[in-house]
């Protein structure tokens, strides 16, 4: 038997090397494998889909660090996705006279950020923060948010800066800003299997910039059936058939939310005193806070109306916390946007959105322009 | 750095690319070395430090090992190399490990003992190149080699990047004189070398990453929700993915040597195709059995103190070979487990030579090492024992499975029956045989297979945490 013999093969200096040629089968490979994946990147172009970059907790620790080292420069945006999705940073950018950084982290409570930037001395600039009822409910700090935080210390706290995972994170985002193929964070798999060639492929309507700001299309998604998904994830809903006529669809989900009961956070109160104590450590050292309640429209609207009445969430909010604020309902100029799923603002009405709102907050007297 | 990571795909450009232009010799030594060092850097900075002084000392030491007559004083110079090396291992692999178990010790005399908190991390590759550099102490005072390389090239031995981190564990006696005189790489080494770099690529990112261990973490982590078929396909799913994860990052560790021009020993050889547990140890990272063997089991007395001593002997071998995995019982259980297995085989072969023969003995000895192997691999991948217990017993439960599980058994059926048909075959004989279009199409399924897998969440391999 071989094995046995081969057991002094720990000592061998020499390996032998199959006859035959190799090198032209690796370099016809590669052609072939390069072929493949043009071909691949065609399709996926003919579809609409087009490379972007995938949000992680490194790019959000750059960002994050980018809040520190801009000073009084920085404006500081904190939220979840209407603030990703509804501001466009150029716009903002122009407006304040500062330099926008996004640190909005998608279905997340905001308050893992805002403690964390309230706590950290060298961020100066102005934040404006996506107001969320739910947020005042919220005691554990036990988000996605967290991990993000926890991210960007980490990498703030390492004595040498040259490491692996970040020059790792670089090369996959440049692979991810030109290759379609890993659009949204999929894989070419996922991308020859469900993109490429599948005619029922879900349209790429969301795309996420290199600054982390996010667009969405939704002329490209299946309406009104994205909009009553929305709805209902609002709203809590897992169990509502969103198949059948709209109508039905959308009677039925009118029904519960009319049964929706208000919120009851027992730790509003604490949570409001904490957020104004975070507040108060930013202004103390020249920063300046702006809570917004961005706009929502049809069932999204309903359900957030019925589960934090305006009276007992935000108005209360504001008594408590004595911070700025603006209702999108108090500005006539924001009342005008309609959200196509409900939630959020289309990529067509970003940038007349983000100069109304900046409009609004400056003629409240706040976020002057920086010099 | 991964082998499979778009930083090592830029590293390996970048340094392939000046070494060929380089002339051979010194020039091409040292751009390893300094590649090597800022390779193992790119993990942890400041572990280089303990790298440096591991090779420093073991060169030193066996510098003066060699010259030294006197019996005793050379003894007490390899005694102060292995001290210094297993101390090392021991302080950064066992410390946490060693506290909690004193603590638990104490607590069954009724003292209440908080051990410190152990916020250190291990440094990567620390079993391997430890286990390299002390063969070369050791082969030095049983006067095997001669202490006569300089100290860039013995950095070298240690710190080259194909080995460094998850082996093979090269031996001195082979890589050194390699290294002694840089060999210049032909156009079909590096060809034939890249070729396999691309086979252990596919093996890693497809078939264990990508097809196995979804299968293998699900039940695994889960184990009481998982019976019969789906159990099963969650103990074969996770014997495939530790096989093509260790096997893959062999394959390229040989393929990028082979690159350079250097030669590295075969670390695994069809070990499911393997006729009883000594001829599995012959085949399964080999490069580690054959260290424990030659400086542990043989050292220990091997099979020269008769039936008693050699059972010993092999238990304590496959013990420690356990623990040098990692610091749990559960990786003790599997060495136990494993000891077991070749004390048994021994004792079979020995009472019933007549049944290890013939054919049918030989399939039925393989089915059965296949099983047993598979079985001892629970303890090695679960947590704790109640996860081994509830696996267990969820095989006996009947269900079926679902898709990905289906087809994590067929894998690990046509692995087995690979390993069967080229048990006895090295991997160049069988590519000695295909045409180039075969070629052709077995790297481009390769090149394709690991692209289509790219892009997901990047596992680091697992023999990296030993």
């Amino acid at each position: 038997m071989r094995s046995s013999i081969f057991s002094s093969d720990i000592y061998t200096r020499s390996r032998a090397i199959p006859a035959g040629a190799w090198q032209r089968p690796l370099a016809v490979s590669v052609v072939l494998l390069i072929a493949g994946i043009l071909m691949l990147e065609s399709a996926l172009a003919g579809r609409g889909f087009r490379p972007n970059v995938v949000d992680s907790s490194q790019r959000w620790a750059q960002e994050r660090k980018r809040a520190s080292e801009l000073g009084h420069r920085a404006l500081v945006l904190v939220g979840a996705s209407r603030a990703l999705l509804d501001l466009d940073l150029t716009a903002l950018g122009e407006d304040s006279g500062r330099v926008p950084v996004q640190l909005g982290i998608d279905g997340n409570s905001y308050l893992p950020v805002l403690a964390d930037i309230a706590a950290d001395d060298s961020v100066t600039g102005a934040v404006i923060v996506e107001y969320q009822d739910s947020a005042l409910g919220d005691t554990a700090f036990d988000a996605q948010a967290q991990d993000f935080v926890r991210e960007a210390r980490r990498e703030r706290n390492l004595t040498v800066k040259f490491n692996f995972l970040a020059i790792e994170a670089t090369l996959a985002s440049f692979r991810q800003r030109f290759m379609r193929s890993y659009a949204d964070g999929a894989g070419p798999f996922v991308a020859l299997t469900t993109r490429a060639f599948s005619p029922r492929a879900t349209p790429q309507y969301l795309v996420t910039l290199p600054s982390r700001e996010r667009s969405a299309d939704y002329s490209l998604v299946s309406m009104p059936y994205t909009y009553y998904d929305r709805a209902a994830r609002n709203a809590g809903f897992d169990d509502v058939a969103l198949r059948g006529a709209p109508r039905d669809v959308e009677s039925a989900l009118s029904l519960r939310i009319r049964g929706l009961a208000s919120a009851n956070f027992p730790d509003f109160k604490d949570n409001a005193a904490r957020i104004a104590t975070m507040v108060r450590r930013i202004e103390a050292r020249g920063g300046e806070v702006v809570f917004v309640v961005f706009p929502r429209s049809g069932l999204v609207w309903e359900a957030d109306a019925k589960r934090y009445p305006r009276a007992d969430f935000w108005d209360r909010f504001r008594m408590e916390t004595g911070a700025k604020g603006v209702h999108y309902l108090d500005v006539p100029a924001l009342t005008t946007f309609q959200c196509p799923d409900g939630s959020h603002l289309d990529k067509r009405d970003k940038v007349r959105f983000t100069h109304a709102l900046t409009r609004a907050i400056s003629d409240d007297g706040w976020l002057r322009r920086s010099s | 750095m991964l082998f499979n990571s778009l930083s090592f795909l830029v590293f390996f450009a970048v340094v392939f690319s000046l070494h060929q232009c380089l002339p051979v010799g010194t020039g091409r030594k040292l751009l390893l070395l300094v590649a090597s060092y800022a390779f193992y850097a790119a993990w942890n900075p400041p572990y280089l430090l303990i790298l440096l002084f591991s090779t420093m000392l073991d060169w030193l030491l066996a510098r003066l090992i060699w010259r030294e007559r006197g019996a005793g004083k050379r003894r007490a110079l390899l005694v102060v190399s292995l001290i210094a090396n297993l101390s090392l291992l021991g302080f950064f692999k066992y410390g946490d490990f060693a506290l909690h178990n004193f603590q638990g010790l104490l607590a069954t005399v009724g003292v209440a003992y908080v051990p410190p908190a152990w916020n250190i991390v291990l440094p990567v590759g620390i079993s391997f190149y430890t286990f390299a550099s002390l063969s070369y102490t050791i082969d030095v005072y049983r006067r095997e080699i001669e202490a006569d390389t300089s100290l860039a090239d013995y950095a070298l031995f240690v710190a080259f990047f194909p080995h460094l981190v998850a082996g093979p564990i090269v031996r001195a006696r082979a890589l050194l004189p390699q290294i002694a005189h840089p060999p210049k790489a032909t156009a079909q080494q590096i060809g034939w070398g890249l070729t396999i770099v691309m086979i252990g690529l596919f093996f890693k990112s497809v078939l264990a990453d990508t097809l196995l261990a979804p299968v293998a973490d699900a039940v695994y982590d889960a184990p009481g929700s998982y019976h019969g078929v789906a159990a099963l396909a969650g103990i074969l799913g996770f014997a495939g993915q530790i096989y093509f994860d260790f096997g893959g990052y062999s394959l390229c560790a040989i393929g990028l040597a082979l690159c350079f021009g250097y030669a590295f020993p075969d670390n695994f050889r069809a070990p499911y195709a393997a006729r009883g547990f000594s001829d599995f140890w012959r085949r399964w990272h080999i490069s580690l059995s054959t260290w424990l063997r030659d400086y542990l089991y043989i050292p220990l007395g091997g099979s020269r103190g008769g039936e008693l001593a050699t059972r010993r002997n092999l238990m304590l071998t496959m013990l420690l070979g356990g623990l040098w995995h990692g610091a749990s019982w559960m990786f003790v259980t599997w060495g136990a487990l494993h000891g077991a297995y070749l004390v048994a085989e021994r004792s079979l072969r020995a009472r019933f030579p007549m049944c290890f023969e013939g054919k049918t003995a030989d399939a039925v000895l393989t089915v059965l090492t296949f099983t047993l192997v598979c079985l001892a691999w629970i303890p090695f991948r679960a947590p704790d024992l109640w996860t081994c217990v509830a696996l267990l017993d969820g095989l006996r439960q009947p269900a079926g499975a679902v898709a990905n599980q289906w087809m994590a058994i067929v894998l690990m059926l046509c692995t087995v029956a690979w390993h069967w048909r080229t048990r006895d075959i090295a991997l160049e004989e069988v590519a000695a045989a295909w045409s180039p279009a075969v070629r052709t199409s077995l790297i481009t399924l390769c090149l394709v297979g690991v692209f289509l897998a790219s892009g997901g969440d990047d596992r680091a391999f697992i023999y990296f945490q030993f």
